[in-house]
């Protein structure tokens, strides 16, 4: 008798446990401004993105029409937190795609898939030959983007100060001249 | 003879008051350069809006003033319309912005395309 009761409160202790802790789920606006926490979040990573896009439309190396070749190297983190900086250039050159201004080719990252694409082609048992890609065709950018992103992290007891200063380039392949630097900065407060 | 005299002596002075106050205007709006406040958003102002094409791109500067003593956060984000007035391309982020007491801010923002002739930008808490 003993032993069911314990049962059944346990049971009931559980129950109530699991419905006391569960929290609803909602959907959120993907473009709200996230303030959750101080790290790098993605109001900042929008922000930065959108204002490196905007920026680089209205430089000299974008004239209308000329529709440069553009490859994407890495952002170098030299924030002490992890931060995915792919998400940046891969939403800048989503967005500059979009407004159709410069043609991105593929860049280092995905180089290796590329070659296992043609490569794979070149198989005349399934692929017929006249239609696939030719080994050498690949066209190089005339210009390669990169950039880092660098934090300054300030903190006592009662207040965290955090800067973040986004810098991207754009540099010419075969002059090495740097034809488009901007700049976005960031700063997060939280006491 | 004194009546017409202090009448336009009060014309010249309204006139020259109006023009001071003007500052606190829209000026080179844009076709439409419409400005919506979503949800309640206090004390703060919009001074001017002007809309530059540039190189084929257009170009929009806001001034916002925090008309109040006390420090201000809000988000702001920018629509940009085609000349069918329809909204271009997807929807930007909302963007923080801080304001300290009694501070007109510059905002300046370019079109995503050469397609945009008119914006639209929204101000929440």
């Amino acid at each position: 008798m003993v032993k069911r009761f314990a049962a059944v409160f346990l049971t009931l202790v559980s129950i109530a446990l699991t419905i006391g802790c569960s929290k609803e789920v909602r959907y959120g606006d993907p473009k709200g401004v996230e303030n959750v926490s101080i790290e790098f979040g993605s109001t900042d990573l929008q922000k930065v993105a959108e204002e490196m896009t905007r920026s680089l439309l209205v430089s000299n190396l974008v004239v209308e029409g000329n529709r440069p070749l553009i490859t994407v190297q890495d952002v170098k983190n030299f924030t002490s937190e992890y931060i995915d900086t792919r998400g940046i250039t891969d939403t800048i050159r989503t967005e500059l795609s979009r407004s159709g201004v410069v043609r991105f080719v593929v860049d280092e990252a995905a180089m290796e898939q590329q070659i296992s694409e043609i490569e794979r082609q070149q198989n005349e048992e399934y692929y017929d030959q006249e239609t696939t890609a030719e080994k050498g065709k690949m066209v190089g950018a005339g210009y390669r983007l990169e950039g880092s992103i660098r934090s300054i992290v300030k903190q006592n007891k009662d207040v965290k100060d955090v800067y973040y200063k986004v810098n991207l380039q754009v540099w010419d392949v075969r002059t090495g001249i740097m034809e488009w630097s901007e700049e976005t900065e960031i700063r997060k407060i939280r006491d | 003879m004194k009546t017409p005299l202090i009448r336009l002596c009060f014309s010249i002075a309204m006139i020259a008051l109006l023009s001071s106050c003007s500052v606190f205007s829209k000026k080179n709006a844009c076709p439409n350069g419409d400005v919506v406040f979503v949800g309640d958003v206090d004390d703060i102002d919009v001074v001017s809006v002007s809309c530059v094409p540039r190189d084929g791109v257009l170009r929009v500067i806001v001034e916002l003033l925090n008309d109040s003593d006390e420090e201000r956060s809000i988000a702001y984000r920018f629509d940009w319309y085609d000349k069918d007035e329809l909204v271009i391309g997807k929807e930007e982020s909302w963007k923080p912005l801080f304001l300290y007491p009694k501070e007109v801010k510059t905002l300046r923002a370019t079109a995503p395309n050469w397609l945009a002739v008119d914006t639209k930008l929204s101000i929440k808490q």
